[in-house]
């Protein structure tokens, strides 16, 4: 009797644990899931406000005593110049931004290639332990400091340049300078991506190319680079995502000229979308603090499209029939001809 | 496929050409590939000047900072105040000069100018510009100097070594007044003063820019932020590592997290001031940014990292150990909290080395979220901010100050430095255990 006694009360405990256990458990899902939420609700809950914080400076009456003042929408679109009173144009400043980081992706791409390639493949073991931590330091230097030495050193260099050939900077504060602190900062980001893209490579490939007779080099240039094209396009995809948005060390080397149409020389003095969000944000108040948001809305705008363009491009190199998208609108139409021959 | 053959042909003629010239096939082989190790010179030497390149831009950042920085880097510069406390004194109006104090309770130093008549020592030092200044580092018990009063409330002030001279105007006994200012020289200082005979006006100065306030606030704004970010980034991880299953709503989650990893930081920046400003302004009832907006901010940009960095060293955790532990009986949340979190702790220590170091070297993010105001006594609901911003602060005004800012950027970059280090570290040890 005793003995099945004591069996029911531990079995009912047991029970009473095992069902403590599962509440438990329950209550961990949700609560990790609602983690997990919060986590990628971030992205929408900021979009949402950006835009509605960005669309009040167009609607909203900033003026007091009878003054209407307000963004207008026309002169956002058509004016050459941006200011910061309601009839600034961003036109100019979404083609600085584009220049800007076109002109640093030509200092960049070769030079991560080059080194990513130096790293995975050529370098001795000292000498890529040694050039690998010094891109992880360059990817660790926080952008303020890359602002600095840009105002420090590119900015003097980029001014004795542009007195060799006659022409007149602001101090060296330029497109260029802007184009080179750029280059250096996403040096590091494109040159990660591409090592382990080269590293990525097959080994088969690499031992088929040489067994053909092909030198190291030949194989380096002609067979890694091209098998891990996809993984160098994707690192300089991310790279410019991230030239796009910066903004500290842009506005502190790029001079924050509001006219745009100069924008082409490239020892005037410019401003992006991301810097002139910068620009004079300790004395803004109104309207020259709320339209900083339509600026954000505009920046990811330009860098949800651009990573857009630049994926089906890379797509379209790499599967011509499959995701490419001129091509694939190009295949619908094939495939109506060949149905409607068909049908015939 | 006609005109292919033609050309081959003709190439065949053209080889046969060349090697009747040149008589043996092999001397045709040879010199191939010499010139092809010719051509291999230049895309080899190219990777070579690439990468050297990337380290040459890395010592000169490094160079630059160090060269500018260090002579302004001191633990005066650390440890005092931005702003510089000023005070003006004046001797008391019924005071007059009775001429034999005794001042013998001066200890004196040789690097040290003493005014005999009043009782006061005097020595060059510098202000956190590097300009030269005079500081009063002895003031004798007896000397009138410690009876001066505030020009603004009357009342008696004593001032201590912090202090240095900005200028001071005597009145000698035949009613002339003369003034020295701190910038000409310590001669001139101490002649002004054993001519005069009452002070009638005289301006103190602390040094002021330093950046004690903004190192205390970029503490507490990677505490903050780690609070924030780790539980909800690790809980994040451990679900999706974990529970997810492959379906349609966890595709969407997880393109989610890594959309809002592409977003740049001042973008957040922009949410911050809309969103977090007035919550934690309604709340705390403070105006504008502070520690626990700018912190929420950085949660919001960590967020994604963190959770990406924890997930990818959960997933190395082998199946087999999670599967055995529930075998024996153990709940879902008991493994998470016995098997996958300890064993997940290389992830953990990664992501939170690397929160660390983009919360030290944010700034267009902070500017907005946190404001770009430089305070005197940092706190969690005033408005104050972290070394980053400190540097864009002094760098966008009129007169960039390099000195200061190299100095400020020095710290950060050894604290970049010692965290990356860690990192390494940690993989390292890691590894070690794991071969073990």
């Amino acid at each position: 009797m005793e003995n099945n006694i004591e069996l029911t009360i531990s079995e009912k405990s047991l029970n009473n644990r095992n069902k403590r256990k599962i509440i438990i458990d329950k209550i961990l899902h949700l609560l990790l899931f609602f983690l997990i939420l919060i986590c990628s609700s971030i992205i929408i809950v900021s979009v949402i406000f950006i835009l509605i914080k960005g669309i009040q400076p167009f609607l909203t009456n900033y003026g007091s005593e009878g003054e209407y003042i307000h963004q207008s929408i026309v002169s956002f679109f058509t004016n050459s110049r941006w200011t910061y009173d309601g009839n600034g144009g961003v036109i100019f400043l979404i083609l600085t931004t584009l220049y800007v980081v076109l002109l640093s992706l030509i200092v960049s791409i070769p030079t991560s290639i080059f080194t990513a390639l130096f790293i995975a493949k050529i370098a001795p073991k000292p000498l890529k332990l040694i050039i690998r931590s010094a891109v992880d330091l360059l990817s660790s230097i926080p952008s303020v400091i890359y602002g600095l030495f840009g105002m420090g050193i590119i900015c003097p260099m980029v001014n004795n340049i542009a007195m060799a050939m006659g022409m007149q900077t602001f101090g060296g504060k330029s497109i260029l300078s802007a184009a080179l602190v750029i280059a250096i900062m996403s040096i590091p980001t494109i040159t990660t991506l591409s090592v382990s893209a080269i590293g990525a490579v097959q080994q088969d490939l690499i031992n088929g190319s040489l067994a053909l007779g092909a030198s190291k080099t030949q194989t380096n240039m002609k067979i890694v680079l091209k098998d891990a094209k996809s993984g160098i396009v994707a690192g300089i995809i991310l790279g410019v995502g991230r030239s796009l948005g910066e903004a500290t060390a842009v506005q502190m080397v790029i001079g924050n000229n509001s006219n745009g149409l100069e924008f082409y020389n490239l020892f005037n003095a410019g401003s992006t979308i991301a810097s002139s969000m910068l620009t004079g944000i300790g004395e803004a108040s109104g309207i020259g603090y709320d339209v900083r948001f339509s600026l954000g809305i505009v920046l990811m705008f330009i860098i949800i499209i651009t990573n857009v363009v630049l994926t089906s491009i890379k797509n379209y190199n790499k599967d011509k029939t499959k995701n490419g998208l001129v091509k694939r609108i190009l295949s619908l139409f094939k495939k109506k001809e060949v149905k409607a021959y068909e049908d015939k | 496929m006609k005109i292919n053959k033609k050309k081959d042909a003709e190439l065949i003629e053209n080889s046969m050409e060349k090697v009747s010239n040149s008589q043996t096939i092999e001397a045709v082989v040879e010199k191939n590939i010499k010139s092809r190790k010719f051509k291999d010179i230049l895309p080899n030497s190219a990777t070579y000047f690439f990468s050297f390149l990337c380290l040459i831009v890395l010592c000169l950042v490094i160079g630059f900072v160090f060269f500018e920085g260090s002579s302004y880097l001191s633990w005066d510069f650390i440890t005092s105040n931005y702003s510089r406390s000023s005070v003006t004194l004046k001797s008391e109006d019924n005071f007059t000069f009775e001429g034999n104090y005794d001042y013998s309770d001066l200890e004196r130093f040789e690097n040290i100018t003493y005014s005999e008549k009043w009782g006061i020592g005097l020595e060059l030092g510098k202000d956190n510009n590097q300009n030269d200044v005079i500081y009063v580092v002895q003031i004798s018990e007896n000397s009138p100097f410690n009876t001066l009063i505030r020009a603004d409330d009357q009342t008696h002030f004593v001032i201590t070594n912090e202090f240095y001279i900005s200028y001071i105007t005597v009145k000698t006994n035949d009613g002339m007044y003369l003034t020295a200012n701190g910038n000409r020289g310590i001669e001139n200082m101490v002649e002004t003063l054993n001519q005069g005979d009452f002070i009638y006006d005289s301006q103190f100065l602390t040094k002021g820019g330093g950046i004690r306030s903004s190192i205390i606030s970029t503490c507490l704004l990677i505490l903050f932020t780690l609070i924030f970010s780790l539980p909800l980034g690790i809980g994040g991880a451990i679900y999706l590592a974990y529970y997810a299953k492959d379906n349609k709503v966890t595709r969407i989650i997880r393109s989610l997290v890594d959309m809002s990893s592409g977003i740049p930081s001042i973008i957040f920046g922009l949410v911050g001031a809309a969103i977090f400003i007035p919550i934690i302004g309604s709340i705390s009832g403070s105006n504008g940014g502070n520690v626990f907006t700018g912190a929420l901010t950085l949660t919001l940009i960590l967020l994604p990292t963190i959770v990406k960095t924890v997930e990818e060293s959960i997933k190395t955790i082998p199946k087999s150990m999670i599967s055995a532990s529930l075998a024996l009986g153990a709940s879902h949340s008991e493994t998470i909290f016995k098997i996958i979190l300890p064993n997940s702790i290389e992830g953990i220590l990664n992501a939170t080395i690397l929160s660390i170091g983009r919360t030290i070297g944010e700034s267009a993010a902070l500017v907005f979220a946190m404001g770009t105001l430089i305070a005197a006594t940092p706190s969690l609901t005033s408005a104050n901010t972290t070394l980053a911003v400190h540097i864009w602060y002094i760098l966008a005004g009129e007169t960039p100050q390099y000195g200061q800012a190299c100095a400020i950027s020095i710290i950060i970059l050894i604290v970049v430095l010692l965290l990356s280090l860690s990192s390494k570290l940690i993989s390292y040890l890691f590894k070690k255990k794991k071969e073990r």
